[in-house]
């Protein structure tokens, strides 16, 4: 029997999700006896044009990581689309957007002139930019467009199901996996981890007391955390209520909070505005001045609220820029 | 689902609407007379007059109302306004479940009555007199409370044994009453008609008794109760006819024992019963001030300075003989740094302790030293017979009392002649305030609203309160005097018996419902319940039916939406705002108890307020979700106002200040977001405040 076609494709990510690929170990090599790889830029030679060249359908599943920001992406993601039985976001930024969603705070202006001209190790008396086109003496040369906004993959393309983790552990990797080979799949749209909350699993939450109520917001920069205790208890900000479990709670055992990369839990449309929601109600202060002093001890609402989920949010990025 | 519509004889105009072959139109003429059929699972969307008033027509069913009379007809909005509240109302109610009918059995038809003064005394014989099996229970050894440590009643000054004891003699005369002294409430379980009580009841000493008194004349230990002397072993000549031994005060050195014809028993310990009842009165009654925190008055500090019932008891017994006395007003009432409230009742006590040395003592000099003289109602001739009497009034608050030269020194500012006054007089008497029994309504979860419980259901107002059968009577209620408190008693034991009659209660109140398979326990609801009413049972989180009032604040709490309020759950208020907002919109988020209110009253004021504000209504600001007025944001909304109760009126306790704390982080948010944070406004709109409404949304629509 023909072994089911795949593709692994990469978008705007960071490399994470291929790493966690390698991070299988010798499961890796049942992975590769099951499956044949069709496209897998990191590790393998193949062509855009071998994608094209194959039936619509032909591929049983394309793991897709990386947020949409280039027209290239968008292009590569359409495409596997149509050839794929299946696509799996694979990793948060596919899933929400991830850490290069936060650049929805700026536009693709300003983030040329930071990134091509503004910063110290960068000399740029001209002022160039990358061009989507630019005649040389050899002919038109093109580079894919970048967009002004980041997007998640279900927002350019239909999305079957969501592989989280930033990058997605290996437990889980090799369940979605096997329940693609055995046909044994959840509902559509399911996001391939624990349907409930980090707290479900975290040692911590054990420590918790029954009623939390905190009287100031700390950064875990500026406190030394207790390993044994829960964080919030603490009024240290951890978005664990907040963020699907499945994790295995690498963060958590490494003493820090959690971010929120396995974002959040099914009924959840916003990530951000659910923790913000809960972590103000916490706040056990009944002074309307002491409540406002409280909530501008929070630094950066954004990176807080929305390190991997700006894109996919209600109001997706900065306005008015 | 059917939306029926009520076009109030002709007043109210509708729009064509086509929402499909699922939703039916139904169209009356008076809703409110025609009452058509709602099954108990049914959804509907009545769109009418103020769902205030729909509500009381259609208790019990699951309808989302739209008041198409006071948001749109009466403030001349057009009928694509009306089209887009009724469109969106169906939206939400396709992605609302049913709400749960709750049946309450009244398994127990008895009551527990707390506290043997006359509130409780007046309770326990009207219940008694209607049949009930009642259980009245006194922490103390003697029925009377209050009433029997004084000497006189205002405004006759009737002898207090005059009204106390044909009360108490009353009561004696039921057999289905239990009465229990020295006897406390330590734990209390279960539910309205179906209570389960821990009593504790702590040793009398006295076993038998023949009232001989001798053990009084040998006992040697002298207290002072409340301004009157009097030895640990005493009897206060009220109910029941037996001797008692204060046992706080008691040496157990015996002597009494020795002279006793009866029985005394030192070594009695303290006994615990399990009781049953199906409702439960309050009738804890008054509770002094600690007025010693006034200090610049010097109680506590300064001989001859004493509140109103030491005073009273000191002259009664013969102890006091004044010649100049200061009657100090609002002693630590209607200031902030103690009670902000007025007590109703001491400047009636005041006037009464100046009676009295008026009556005993002719040739005494009296000061009443007041900013205000609250002698409302009839009780106006009592402060003109003093008047008359030759009783000194002197408006102002003293600043500070001393002593000096043997003397108390009263200084005072006269608001009257400017002048400031230095008093010299023997006795000052400080006519202090009342604070609430928080340590009984705790035990009881009932919330205190400001100062003194708030309480629905006593006042008949519990439509959308969970019924406890938890009431108060008397001055646990609020300080009153002896009739006010007779009054209020038999108010309390009409519900009481109105309760108990039933067999069953059945209500569709909302209340909060936890989904196992999306709470990870993480325990964020749990402070954030006003009642109590959340707890981890088994590893997991439970309601409690008994206690949950339906404020919502622990589902807008909640970080994974396990916790959901019926009616109210949040994809049925996303796709309601969802639906309704348009780009240009203010989006105005009302609390159902305060601001809601607000926006009808427009309408009867006469008001005008731009189309473009779109009301919602929901059960607490505390109840409102970021998300949602994200997406009104998202939808090119100029503006949300959320509006909800002042600080301290919250009908949910402190919804408001959830709401306050989740608006600033959210304005922190649309900050960085590159938004005006002014977009969000969370304002206090009393019930009445229909300008202050409009003022707001005018400014948000600039």
């Amino acid at each position: 029997m023909a072994k089911p076609l795949v593709a692994f494709y990469w978008c705007a990510s960071c490399g994470g999700c291929e790493e966690s690929i390698v991070d299988l170990a010798e499961d890796l090599l049942k992975v590769v006896d099951a499956v044949e790889f069709k496209l897998f830029p990191v590790a393998m030679d193949f062509k855009y044009s071998d994608v094209e060249a194959l039936p619509d359908k032909a591929l049983a599943v394309s793991f897709i990581n990386g947020a949409i920001r280039t027209e290239e992406q968008e292009h590569i993601a359409k495409l596997l689309r149509q050839k794929s039985q299946l696509v799996v976001a694979y990793g948060t930024c596919a899933h929400l957007g991830g850490i290069p969603g936060l650049a929805n705070v700026a536009n693709r202006k300003e983030i040329f002139e930071t990134a091509y001209k503004n910063t110290a190790s960068t000399v740029n008396p001209k002022g160039i930019y990358p061009q989507t086109v630019t005649e040389t003496k050899y002919g038109k040369l093109k580079l894919p467009e970048i967009y002004d906004s980041v997007q998640t993959l279900d927002q350019t393309i239909d999305v079957d199901y969501y592989l989280p983790g930033c990058a997605p552990p290996p437990d889980l990797i090799m369940n979605a996996i096997n329940a693609i080979l055995e046909g044994k799949l959840p509902p559509k749209g399911a996001v391939l981890t624990s349907e409930k909350a980090l707290c479900e699993t975290c040692e911590r939450n054990k420590s918790k007391p029954d009623k939390l109520a905190i009287k100031d917001i700390k950064r875990i920069s500026e406190v030394k955390a207790d390993p044994e205790k829960c964080f919030l208890a603490e009024g240290i900000i951890c978005m664990g209520p907040a963020t699907r479990g499945g994790c295995g709670e690498r963060c958590i055992n490494a003493n820090m909070p959690c971010r929120g990369c396995f974002g959040p839990t099914r009924e959840v449309k916003d990530m951000g505005a659910r923790f913000l929601s809960g972590l103000a109600s916490i706040i056990d202060v009944e002074d309307e001045a002491e409540i406002e002093k409280i909530a501008q001890s929070i630094i950066d609402p954004i990176g807080l609220f929305y390190m991997y989920s700006l894109p996919s949010s209600i109001i997706n990025r900065k306005q008015g820029v | 689902m059917r939306i029926l519509t009520c076009n109030c004889h002709g007043l109210i105009k509708f729009p064509e609407l086509n929402l499909g072959p699922d939703v039916k139109i139904e169209q009356y003429d008076n809703l409110c007379k025609l009452k058509p059929e709602i099954g108990a699972d049914e959804k509907v969307v009545i769109a009418g007059c103020s769902p205030n008033l729909l509500e009381g027509i259609f208790p019990n069913t699951n309808a989302e109302f739209v008041n198409l009379l006071e948001h749109v007809t009466l403030v001349n909005h057009s009928l694509e306004k009306a089209k887009g509240l009724i469109v969106a109302a169906v939206e939400k109610m396709k992605q609302t479940p049913s709400v749960k009918t709750k049946v309450f059995d009244i398994k127990n038809k008895s009551a527990l009555v707390i506290g043997g003064g006359i509130a409780g005394i007046e309770v326990a014989t009207q219940l008694s007199k209607n049949g009930l099996s009642v259980k009245l229970i006194e922490k103390t050894p003697f029925l009377g409370g209050t009433v029997a440590k004084l000497d006189r009643l205002y405004p006759e000054g009737t002898p207090y044994s005059h009204t106390l004891m044909p009360l108490i003699n009353k009561l004696q005369a039921y057999d289905n009453v239990a009465q229990l002294f020295n006897t406390e409430v330590t734990d209390v379980k279960g539910r309205v008609g179906d209570y389960k009580i821990k009593l504790k009841t702590n040793p009398r000493g006295v076993v038998q008794c023949i009232n001989c008194g001798k053990c009084v004349d040998v006992c040697p230990v002298e207290i002072n109760d409340d301004g009157k002397k009097r030895k640990a072993i005493y009897y206060v000549p009220t109910f029941p006819d037996m001797y008692a031994i204060d046992f706080e005060a008691c040496t157990k050195c015996g002597e009494c024992v020795k002279v006793c014809p009866g029985k005394i028993d030192l070594e009695q310990t303290i006994k615990e019963t399990d009781i049953e009842s199906g409702a439960i009165v309050v009738a804890t009654g008054l509770n002094w001030y600690d007025v010693s925190k006034v200090q610049e008055y010097g109680y506590a500090r300064l001989d001859g300075v004493m509140k109103t019932l030491e005073f009273e008891r000191a002259i009664a017994s013969g102890a006091l003989q004044p010649n100049k006395v200061a009657i100090v007003y609002c002693a630590g009432s209607r200031d902030s740094k103690h009670l902000p409230y007025c007590s109703k009742i001491c400047c009636l006590l005041g006037l009464k302790e100046a009676k009295l040395v008026k009556d005993r003592f002719p040739g005494a000099e009296v000061y009443i030293i007041a900013m205000d003289m609250r002698s409302y109602g009839t009780f106006e001739y009592l402060y003109n017979t003093l008047r008359e009497k030759g009783v000194s009034f002197i408006k102002g608050k003293p600043s500070e009392i001393n002593r000096r030269n043997g003397n108390l020194v009263v200084k005072t500012e006269d608001l009257f002649t400017n002048e400031l006054l230095e008093i010299e007089v023997d006795t000052v008497v400080l006519s202090s305030g009342f604070v609430a029994d928080a340590a009984t309504f705790d035990q009881f979860n009932i919330k205190l609203n400001g100062d003194f419980p708030v309480l629905f259901e006593n006042a008949g107002l519990g439509n959308y309160e969970l019924p406890r059968g938890i009431f108060t009577a008397g001055a646990a209620t609020f300080p009153s005097g002896v009739a006010e408190t007779l009054v209020d008693a038999r108010k309390a034991s009409f519900s009481t018996l109105d309760l108990l009659s039933r067999d069953k209660i059945e209500t569709k109140i909302p209340q909060a419902v936890v989904d196992e398979d999306q709470c990870s326990v993480c325990r964020m609801c749990i402070g954030t319940c006003p009642y109590n009413a959340i707890s981890v049972v088994d590893d997991k989180i439970k309601i409690n039916e008994e206690l949950c009032m339906g404020c919502g604040i622990c589902a807008i709490t909640c970080p994974s939406y396990a916790s959901q309020l019926e009616g109210w759950n949040h994809s049925g208020l996303y796709e309601q705002v969802r639906s309704l907002v348009k780009k240009g919109d203010v989006l105005a988020i009302m609390c159902r108890w305060s601001a809601y209110n607000a926006t009808e009253r427009v309408a009867h004021d006469k008001l005008k307020y731009p189309e473009n504000v779109k009301i919602v209504r929901v059960p607490c600001t505390g109840a409102v979700d970021p998300s949602h007025i994200m997406l009104a944001l998202q939808k090119g909304a100029k503006g949300v106002l959320i509006g909800g109760c002042y600080p301290d009126g919250c009908h949910y306790a402190r919804g408001n200040f959830r709401a306050k704390a989740r608006e600033q982080i959210l304005k922190l948010h649309l900050d960085s977001l590159g938004m005006d944070k002014d977009m969000v406004r969370l304002e206090w709109i009393g019930k009445d405040e229909a300008h202050k409404f409009v003022e707001i949304v005018q400014e948000m629509n600039r």
